[in-house]
């Protein structure tokens, strides 16, 4: 019994010895005789973020221009002397009289102008844009511009124009007309000017491009990223004799911008009344 | 029914998620941009703050004294006390001036509390148990207490219904005659916050009416008409609108300059 059992063991540990042998020379075997091809898919996405800038207005406190800037930190929104021609302030107020741009003596109307984020947080989405104890025929021009700081295309799937005015306590929505004006379009609060009503607030919203053409920002506007090329806006604001003393008028103003491949013509809507 | 159940809840949950998916998805693939605009206008007040009247002195206009605190009277030079008069007389010294000013040895005349109206904007003067020749003189303090700086192109003194303007003191042509005057540099405006001051000076003349009391009482409101500093003076404004009422109004220009 014992000799047939270490017979068996013998035979067993040979054969498995064998066996382990062939296996290994056949892996080497196959190894030297196989290739493995690989693909390796990379999906980089791209980015749309549409952002403000910022230049500032004319009657902020700020000097715009210091004479070595960029063309476009523009001069228009400091107060000059003609001699020697140099920017002075940015605080004084302007008004504009029957097509003259006056710079008088007084400061007590404020126009600023500040950048913040939106309400889903994304940055320099929001547009503030504030007039304090304005009066009638007082003027600010606010300069800011308009980027496509992401990567892909987008467009503008939609406006959205809402204006209100505050007096005496009382929050009232008011209506917002579009008439063509000699240097593009303009925007009047509360009263179209053929109306019987004066109107409130004139609000000129220019939009031009790197050559200075007037850019219609409507639905389907295509904002190309890159820094070539930009949208410069000018707010101009001038309060008319309607307006209301010790009123609130607030206007608000929402670009909804998607990715270029997903704009659906079906969704636009005019935001305003046009006058044209 | 069991069978029948798991492929629907399968369905439905991978239909959810595919929906929850796209909507995520567009909702990255979207932006907004807001632009906010606020006008916030201000706020044209202006309105008298104080009226201090006394009984009257005249610049440049020596007062000959008298025992203190007796009625002001004011007389044309030369003037001649007649002989039952027990008071003090006007001095001849001050012979070349306008008028004759002197403080008498009574006390009867008062002035009343001026009534402020119209937002503070007008006031309305009256005095008391005056007669011909009696004076009085307010300081008057007109203060702007908006926001925005005011042009004052007119103040209008508007007599009451049974009063009768003087063209001209000692004109006889009227019951009171009205005096205004100011000292602040021309085309004035007034800022957010500052004040300027005036004097009214009143006589009451010969003509004037005894026994007027009550509702016959002489009386005159002063008004100043205000507008927003930019706006050219020709335009008619609503917080002026004594100056397009009524006959027998005094309008005066530029009141303080």
């Amino acid at each position: 019994m014992k000799i047939f059992r270490k017979r068996g063991t013998r035979s067993s540990v040979a054969l498995f010895s064998v066996a382990a042998l062939a296996l290994a020379m056949t892996g080497i075997l196959y190894a030297h005789w196989t290739d493995t091809l690989e693909a390796h898919g990379v999906v980089e996405t791209g980015s749309i973020d549409p952002q403000w800038t910022l230049e500032g207005t004319s009657d902020d406190g700020v000097l715009n221009y210091d004479g070595d800037s960029e063309p476009r930190l523009s001069p228009d929104l400091d107060l000059w002397d003609d001699d020697p021609p140099e920017p002075q302030t940015s605080s004084g107020d302007q008004t504009l009289i029957n097509g003259d741009l006056l710079n008088l003596s007084k400061d007590v109307a404020r126009c600023t102008a500040e950048l913040a984020e939106d309400e889903a947080g994304d940055e320099n989405d929001a547009l503030f844009m504030t007039i304090e104890n304005g009066y009638p025929s007082y003027y600010c021009l606010v300069k800011a511009d308009l980027h496509n700081f992401g990567s892909v295309p987008v467009k503008l799937q939609g406006i959205e124009w809402v204006a209100m005015k505050t007096f005496d306590g009382v929050a009232t929505d008011v209506e917002i007309f579009e008439g063509p004006t000699p240097d593009g379009f303009q925007y009047f609060i509360d009263a179209a000017p053929d109306m019987d009503t004066d109107v409130d607030l004139e609000f000129s919203w220019t939009i031009t491009d790197d050559l200075g053409d007037d850019v219609l920002l409507d639905c389907g506007y295509q904002l190309d990223p890159g820094e070539e090329f930009s949208v410069f806006v000018d707010a101009e604001f001038h309060i008319d004799q309607d307006a209301m003393q010790d009123a609130l008028y607030e206007i608000w103003i929402a670009y909804e911008w998607v990715n270029w491949n997903e704009y659906d013509e079906s969704l636009c809507e005019p935001a305003i009344l046009d006058l044209s | 029914m069991k069978r029948f159940a798991k492929p629907q809840a399968v369905l439905l949950s991978v239909s959810m998620v595919t929906l929850a998916l796209a909507g995520v998805l567009y909702g990255h693939w979207t932006d907004t941009l807001e632009a906010h605009a606020v006008v916030d206008t201000g706020e044209i007040k202006a309105g008298w703050i104080t009226v201090r009247c006394v009984e009257s002195t005249f610049p440049g206009v020596q007062v000959t004294p008298g025992p203190g605190g007796g009625d002001i009277t004011a007389t044309e030079p030369g003037f001649v006390a007649p002989p039952e008069w027990s008071g003090p007389t006007p001095d001849e010294s001050t012979a070349g001036t306008p008028f004759w000013v002197w403080e008498t040895n009574k006390n009867v005349a008062h002035r009343a509390v001026p009534a402020f109206l119209d937002d503070n904007r007008t006031v309305e003067l009256m005095w008391f148990n005056t007669y011909p020749s009696f004076t009085g003189d307010c300081e008057m303090e007109f203060r702007n207490t908006g926001t925005l700086p005011i042009a004052v192109p007119y103040l209008v003194i508007m007599p009451g219904e049974e009063t009768t303007l003087a063209s001209d003191i000692f004109a006889d042509d009227g019951e009171i005659w009205i005096d205004w005057s100011s000292g602040t540099p021309p085309n004035l405006q007034i800022d957010p916050g500052e004040r300027e001051t005036a004097s009214l000076k009143l006589h009451v003349e010969q003509s004037a009416e005894q026994d007027r009391t009550g509702d016959g009482a002489y009386t005159f409101l002063v008004q100043v008409c205000y507008h927003n500093w930019n706006e050219p003076t020709d335009v008619e404004d609503d917080v002026c609108d004594l100056y397009e009422e009524g006959d027998g109004k005094i309008v005066i220009p530029d009141p303080f300059s």
